[in-house]
């Protein structure tokens, strides 16, 4: 009885023990499952508030949930911790595949955009391209302008030189023809001088300026003759002119000389009345050395009282242009 | 037969039981046990696959360590041991399976941003 006694204080004693660990070994394990439920809850609580999991991965969240509620029912600490891991994981799924899918929604939206860019891209670069070629065809065009320009110019020049070789020419033919015309008019004003070509000058004898006899000054009738001699000077102010007189051989020689130089005086001063400069005109008297006609009659020696006008060609100087 | 040796048989036939009973769990655990490390392996192989070494390197740690401990539990013939842990493993695997794919997605989602900022940037330099 009494080793029996012994036996069963043993089996008490052994099982208090075993007791006592056993108890301390559940209370650690249940603090380690209230741990990992408490992980697990907090993961949930996370991806259920997260909304991107709620937008993409209701599943998972789903599965979560019933893990997690599986975890919290569990009796057995061990297979609370188990499942309290399997549920934490599963919610850290749900948030990790939730923050994927919404990556991945983004992405979507940047390949659009992408492609929208490229697009947008590819058409500026054509433009820009088409634009580059116009600007290109400008560039040429604008160069065939101004090659065409310089065409033109030279052509215009051409033209001009033409045009103005052809006005010189015009204007030399005028010049010419008013040379020509001014000759002939010379010409004819000359003739009705009656001017002779000599190998001095034109030698005119004034028409209708005669003398009375033994007298210097000019009839009245001579007036026109003198006037259309100063217009004709005025009109050729380079040539000067030789005024010589004559006489008939009535009377003394010294006499007649005198004479004959007072008749060219008085035309030269008529002349330089009317505006002839007085240093174009030389006068010589010669007396009746250079008779025209015979003194023999009356008619010949009223001819041989005269004038001579001699209009030297142009450039020679009165000086020394005598006979 | 006294009732010693009746409780004798009565025992017996609890232990037999019992001991009937865990082997019947053992020989329905197995199999499951067994799918259960095959996914826990496939799980962590795909983790593999997509680079978890590198972008979740301690749960892909996790998750090779629970299969080990799986496949050891089952080679002992641990069988709920070898449950628990091949789930655990298939979970960590698939977990840093998805830490590595956010990482990935996160990784093109800024090379396209980048790529089209300089897109943009390229477009504004070009005329309208």
């Amino acid at each position: 009885m009494s080793q029996r006694t012994v036996q069963l204080t043993r089996v008490v004693a052994v099982t208090g023990v075993l007791s006592v660990v056993v108890g301390c070994a559940a209370s650690s394990q249940q603090r380690a499952a209230k741990a990992q439920l408490e992980r697990a809850q907090a993961a949930y609580q996370q991806a259920q508030a997260d909304p991107n999991v709620q937008a993409y991965a209701q599943l998972r969240l789903g599965d979560a949930q019933k893990a997690l509620r599986a975890a919290e029912q569990a009796e057995d600490s061990q297979e609370k911790i188990h499942l309290g891991y399997l549920a934490e994981k599963k919610a850290l799924l749900a948030s990790v595949t939730g923050a994927t899918s919404k990556t991945e929604q983004n992405m979507e939206q940047l390949r659009k955009e992408t492609s929208d860019v490229l697009l947008q891209k590819r058409d500026r670069e054509l433009k820009a391209a088409r634009i580059e070629t116009d600007a290109k065809a400008r560039e040429a065009e604008q160069w065939r302008r101004v090659a065409e320009a310089r065409a033109h110019d030279a052509e215009a020049k051409a033209r001009e030189t033409d045009q103005g070789r052809r006005q010189t020419d015009e204007a030399e033919a005028k010049a010419l023809a008013a040379e020509h015309a001014k000759a002939t008019a010379l010409a004819n004003e000359l003739a009705s001088l009656k001017a002779q070509q000599t190998d001095r000058g034109m030698v005119l004898t004034v028409g209708d300026v005669l003398f009375d006899p033994g007298k210097a000054q000019v009839g009245p009738g001579a007036q026109r003759s003198i006037d259309k001699l100063a217009d004709f000077l005025k009109t050729y102010p380079k040539r000067n002119v030789v005024i010589e007189g004559h006489s008939d051989n009535i009377g003394d020689e010294d006499f007649n000389v005198k004479l004959s130089q007072q008749r060219a005086d008085a035309v030269r001063d008529l002349l330089v009345a009317r505006g002839v400069a007085a240093q174009r005109i030389r006068t010589k008297g010669y007396g009746p050395k250079f008779p025209v006609v015979d003194n023999d009659s009356a008619a010949g020696r009223q001819q041989n009282r005269r004038v001579e006008v001699l209009v030297l060609n142009e450039g020679l100087s009165a000086e020394g242009a005598t006979r | 037969m006294d009732d010693q040796t009746r409780q004798f048989f009565r025992g017996r036939v609890v232990c037999f039981a019992l001991a009937a009973l865990s082997v019947a769990g053992c020989a329905s655990h197995g199999p499951l046990a067994s799918a259960k490390v095959s996914h826990a392996e496939r799980a962590v192989e795909e983790a593999q696959q997509v680079g978890a070494a590198t972008s979740a390197p301690v749960e892909l740690r996790a998750a090779q360590d629970k299969l080990t401990a799986a496949q050891a539990a089952m080679a002992k013939g641990n069988h709920d041991r070898a449950i628990r842990d091949a789930e655990q493993a298939a979970l960590d695997g698939e977990y840093a399976r998805a830490l590595a794919a956010n990482q990935r997605a996160n990784t093109i989602a800024d090379e396209m941003g980048q790529y089209i900022k300089v897109l943009r940037q390229e477009l504004e330099r070009l005329p309208k």
